[in-house]
């Protein structure tokens, strides 16, 4: 396996023209595409149906209580009541009025049990299939991997956020399949080309650049090269749609809302329109210790309106069926409510949604006590819903990583995909 | 669970001594307590709590009633002038009408008063009227004799926590998550006034506002008007900001003083109350868990404090401080309400129409009765 090139440059700061700056030395070869595939029968299936995917991640840990596994009126309820949704009998928390009414595009996960209560781990978790610290790269990255088009037009994993500049969401992918971090919606910095250069001066000196890299990487470990290769290209790439970041159109923002979460959204769409294969909008602060329900009040009134305008507009273009769509967190929150009206971090009994790309709609996996103390039924952790995720998007996850001609299981061989959401 | 706890009713004869509060009755509750009130006859005092009911105990004789109607917890209650009445105001939205004597308690009327939780009801001076604001951002005031809405003040960008009648009857007060305070007129229904204060905080970290009032006051006299909550933001999800407790100068529409506990301790002011012979009682629960009762001075609160230009320059982020804060007022006396191995952080106070007893509801479902007079033996 080659070493780990640590995180994305993009991770850090946009500025194209530090990029460009002394990297002369260094080549091309960014090898995005399905080459890694040890199967090629899979390779072929996924090269004739494009799938992607979009991951709405409630930082810092959102409440089942108050959002997917609502329990007015127990022990540990809280104060807010649960609202019918589109589905017959399935109820969720009245601070999610409009998901409630497509609750028909997705289903529910009640029975999340990750055994830890730590942001990391949890996250890490959620991410990676994989329990504890590793090599082993985020879903983001994978779907980035084996499903971006060697052409695509924008950077393959494009995480929307404003926090989490370390993540190495690659691992021994290598960071060309590492995420791309944008700053909200600001444009990054330097997209516009040197005013004293043209275009045909530009593309000359890309083509030197990349003949460069080619002699370079010829008698090299080209980890590195490759990482700042695809930094390169992302960069390329984003100077060729500066567009996306222009003014955001008032109709759409009157549908999705002016605050950030709103905007992020709406930019979400907008990356997966235009072919981004993974989308992440990170919406932070939900880990609640003090005032979980004058926060969730705030943070739910934000999430709820932006995230299911964009689920709806996914299903009326139709790019749902081809879009997986999960609403994750790294834990739930205690049902036990604490002397702050506060909910501390819960990894053993808490929840998530998932639906498009073919997973069953409608569906309540699993089941939690009537305390929310505990998963009484279907106990599904990280590794399930990690193969549960790829499969959906036609992944086969019990398939191997070729990472340099060593096998490394795609998902935790130990565990199954959840099969009653894969329809 | 304590055994009930008969408090003795005739205290009027006892001087008051603010600095010899002491406990004299303890009152559980299995679940945490929320908010409390005693009735204006002081026959009973009643507590909300993290369940769908309120309690009532009888302080003659400790006996405990259960009044269940609403769907979610109540963190709001008054009553009418006479004592006849309790109304009280849920997170379900609902506005509850009770008989406060009941021997069966059973709601005598409902109201939907709020899309969402209605945060918070107080009675108008002569009894003829209810105002109440909730999660719609919605100010709304009732007929309390037959709970017809008669006027609906929109306003509020964000979640207004308290509205509270002026002893004029004439005027409404509000405050909202952003610590905005905003005085109505009722009679064109319209804003009149608009105070900024301290009283809220943005988390950069975690992306979100927190802030409001806890509890709101107006001294009798209708020249001030309390509010009790958070200031100096520093991490809001972990509890970590200042109680404060903002008094405003009802004629001059600016804020007057800071009222903050000795100790700088962070946490949220739950409670407020004039006392009529010249105190301000604050409730506190500390981040830590455990509860403080503060009495400042009446005279010294009112007093106007001279901020200096430079001061005033320094703007917000200095008043926010409590150890920088102009405005800043300390207690004359503290009384911290620890006990051990309970978190007994306090979520609301109340004062009894004795002026001898303060009631106080505990995270740890206590409902603690305070006597603020001399230790009587026997």
């Amino acid at each position: 396996m080659k070493r780990n090139t640590g995180c994305h440059p993009l991770d850090h700061v946009h500025s194209r023209r530090n990029f460009l700056a002394g990297t002369a030395a260094l080549g091309a070869g960014a090898m995005a595409g399905l080459d890694g595939f040890s199967s090629q029968l899979v390779a072929d299936t996924l090269k004739s149906d494009q799938k992607r995917i979009l991951q709405i991640y409630m930082q810092g840990g959102v409440s089942q209580l108050e959002s997917w596994d609502p329990k007015p009126g127990t022990l540990y309820g809280g104060p807010f009541q649960s609202i019918p949704t589109s589905v017959p009998g399935l109820r969720i928390c009245e601070l999610l009025p409009y998901t409630a009414q497509k609750m028909h595009l997705l289903s529910v996960v009640r029975s999340i049990n990750l055994n830890t209560d730590d942001h990391h781990q949890g996250h890490m978790f959620m991410e990676k299939g994989r329990r504890g610290e590793s090599a082993y790269p985020y879903i983001g990255s994978v779907v980035n991997k084996y499903l971006a088009p060697t052409d695509s037009p924008l950077p393959g994993f494009v995480h929307i956020s404003t926090r989490g500049l370390t993540d190495n969401t690659a691992g021994f992918l290598g960071s060309s399949y590492a995420q791309m971090r944008l700053e909200g919606i600001v444009p990054p910095d330097n997209l516009d080309r040197q005013q004293e250069l043209s275009e045909q001066q530009f593309s000359r000196r890309r083509d030197f650049r990349s003949q460069l890299n080619q002699q370079f990487t010829s008698r090299r470990p080209k980890a590195l090269v490759d990482s700042y290769d695809a930094t390169f290209n992302q960069a390329a790439q984003l100077m060729a749609r500066k567009d996306l970041f222009e003014k955001q159109s008032e109709d759409q923002l009157d549908r999705y809302g002016r605050h950030d979460f709103g905007r992020y959204c709406l930019m979400a769409r907008t990356l997966l329109e235009e072919g981004s294969t993974c989308v992440k909008v990170t919406h932070h602060g939900y880990d609640t210790h003090a005032e979980n329900f004058n926060f969730h009040v705030e943070q739910l009134g934000e999430f709820d309106q932006p995230f299911s305008t964009l689920l709806g507009d996914l299903e009326e273009s139709g790019m749902l069926e081809s879009t997986l769509v999960m609403v994750y967190s790294e834990f739930g929150r205690t049902p036990k409510i604490n002397h702050r009206y506060g909910r501390d971090h819960w990894g053993s009994a808490w929840s998530m949604a998932l639906g498009g790309c073919g997973v069953q709609t409608g569906a309540v996996i699993g089941a939690t006590n009537d305390k929310g103390t505990e998963v009484v039924d279907h106990e599904v952790h990280g590794g399930h819903l990690f193969h549960t995720y790829l499969q959906a998007l036609g992944i086969d996850s019990t398939a191997n990583h070729d990472i340099d001609g060593r096998e490394i299981p795609i998902g935790d061989p130990a565990v199954e995909p959840i099969k009653e959401l894969l329809a | 669970m304590n055994e009930p706890t008969a408090v003795p009713t005739d205290l009027a004869s006892l001087p008051l001594d603010v600095t010899k509060t002491h406990k004299v009755a303890s009152y559980q509750h299995q679940l945490p307590l929320t908010c409390c009130r005693f009735d204006p006859l002081s026959r009973f005092v009643f507590a909300g709590a993290e369940d769908l009911n309120v309690y009532r105990w009888d302080l003659s004789s400790g006996r405990k009633m259960m009044l269940s109607g609403h769907n979610s917890w109540v963190r709001s209650m008054d009553f009418s002038p006479d004592g006849n009445w309790l109304y009280t105001a849920g997170w379900d939205g609902e506005l509850h009408w009770w008989l406060t004597d009941d021997p069966l308690p059973r709601s005598r009327r409902m109201v939907r008063a709020h899309v969402g939780s209605a945060r918070w009801v107080r009675v108008s001076p002569d009894g003829s009227l209810l105002a109440t604001c909730g999660n719609d951002n919605m100010i709304r005031v009732w007929r309390a004799d037959v709970g017809e809405m008669i006027a609906e003040l929109a306003g509020h960008e964000r979640n207004p926590y308290a509205v509270n009648f002026h002893p004029d009857g004439k005027h409404l007060v509000s405050q909202d998550l952003m610590g905005n305070v905003f005085i109505w007129d009722l009679d064109s229904a319209q804003r009149v006034a608009s105070i900024a204060t301290v009283m809220t905080g943005y988390d950069n970290k975690f992306a979100a506002d927190m802030g409001g009032a806890r509890d709101m006051r107006l001294s009798p006299d209708g020249r001030l008007v309390a509010t009790a909550g958070i200031t100096n933001v520093v991490n809001s999800f972990a509890g970590q900001q200042d109680p404060i407790i903002g008094l405003i100068d009802w004629e001059k529409r600016t804020v007057l003083r800071h009222l903050r506990p000795e100790d700088n301790s962070t946490g949220v002011a739950w409670g407020i109350r004039f006392h009529p012979d010249g105190y301000i009682i604050g409730g506190i629960a500390k981040q830590s868990g455990s509860g403080l009762i503060c009495f400042w001075k009446l005279d010294e609160a009112s007093s106007p404090v001279k901020v200096s230009k430079k001061e005033e320059k320094e703007g917000d982020l200095k008043l926010r401080q409590a150890d920088k804060d102009p405005l800043a007022l300390k207690p004359f006396h503290s009384l911290n309400v620890d006990e051990p191995k309970v978190l007994d952080c306090i979520r609301g106070i109340d004062l009894a129409a004795d002026n001898r007893r303060l009631a106080a509801a505990c995270f740890d479902g206590s409902l603690r009765i305070y006597q603020m007079t001399e230790e009587v033996s026997g």
